[in-house]
């Protein structure tokens, strides 16, 4: 009886974690976010460049207010990269429950940075990122360069 | 008993914190390009002046510098070739310097020592400028990927003059031709 309630308490607290979730905003087969890029130019923020966070909580967890994000450096399989700091973010559209954010486009960092900060609303937040690819140099290789972008919010 | 360790694991999945996106970028379009620079790093106005030189003297004067910013994304390996397309003359006198007058090497300067800072190949010695193409520079076998920050690769160029012994006195202009070359 006791381990019952036991787990019944662990299942009450793990309701109070908070659940993030991030995904291209035009979902596809693996999930991956995909655009293309001219060399000596770049890309700004069409639709297929969209990510979605989703981020619901309640309980002790309504105190996690900062949301951070943070890229990986930039690879292809030639081991080739592209300049970091080209990346950067924008708030396309958001619900309520973001408290303050910038306006303008942030450059995406390979350190954990704080980039927006919630309310004390519980409930469902969803949060559009576009995405700007600001200047691909004109000597840059063609290929297929990756990233990964992470959400943490605390 | 089960059923509640169960819900606490889905729930405990489905709390993961943080969460991440993969993202690719597709890089398109073809660059292969040759901007020619003067010392300063100015476009290059198209002609240079080796000043004057004495019969039997030779010079490789700052004013004959020459800087070729090369630009290839394609990967493979490039070539900057040098050709004299016109000898070096003097219509009015009807005199011209012989083939193998003027002259060029790799520049080496505080900027490029021995041509080291460059990830190919820089021809550093003097070599002759003849009526066929000669290598003055050969990138490495990927193109100098990732160099300069995917800038291109900027070749300093010193261009110089051998007058004969016995060559007259005159003014003597020609027309070179720099090629980049897969």
């Amino acid at each position: 009886m006791k381990k019952i309630i036991f787990s019944i308490l662990l299942v009450v607290l793990l309701h109070a974690d908070l659940m993030v979730d991030v995904r291209p905003k035009e979902l596809n087969a693996d999930n991956v976010l995909r655009f293309n890029a001219e060399v000596g130019s770049g890309f700004y923020g069409a639709s297929e460049g969209s990510i979605k966070i989703t981020i619901d909580r309640n309980g002790a967890d309504l105190s996690k207010k900062k949301v951070y994000l943070k890229m990986d450096d930039w690879q292809s399989p030639d081991g080739l990269s592209l300049p970091n700091g080209n990346l950067q973010w924008k708030i396309y559209h958001k619900t309520n429950g973001v408290a303050i954010s910038p306006s303008d486009w942030v450059a995406y960092s390979t350190y954990e940075t704080p980039a927006f900060e919630l309310d004390d609303s519980t409930g469902h937040i969803e949060i559009e990122l576009g995405t700007m690819l600001r200047y691909v140099p004109p000597v840059q290789p063609n290929g297929e360069y990756r990233t990964r972008i992470e959400v943490l919010v605390d | 008993m089960r059923k509640i360790i169960l819900l606490g694991v889905l729930i405990g999945l489905l709390a993961a914190n943080p969460e991440a996106v993969n993202l690719a970028v597709n890089v398109v379009g073809n660059t292969f390009a040759l901007e020619l620079q003067d010392a300063s790093a100015f476009p290059a106005a198209g002609a240079f002046d080796l000043g004057s030189l004495a019969p039997g003297s030779k010079d490789f004067p700052v004013t004959g510098v020459i800087v070729a910013g090369c630009k290839s994304n394609s990967g493979r390996q490039w070539y900057l070739q040098v050709e004299q397309t016109e000898p070096l003359s003097d219509p009015a006198k009807g005199l011209v310097l012989p083939e193998g007058s003027l002259l060029v090497r790799g520049l080496l300067s505080a900027r490029s020592p021995n041509g080291k800072n460059l990830p190919g190949n820089l021809v550093a010695a003097e070599q002759k400028v003849l009526n066929r193409p000669g290598i003055v520079y050969s990138s490495t076998a990927r193109g100098d990927a990732g160099f300069n920050n995917y800038e291109g690769t900027y070749v300093p160029l010193n261009f110089g003059v051998k007058i004969p012994d016995a060559m007259p006195e005159g003014n003597y202009s020609g027309r070179v031709l720099l090629t980049l070359t897969e």
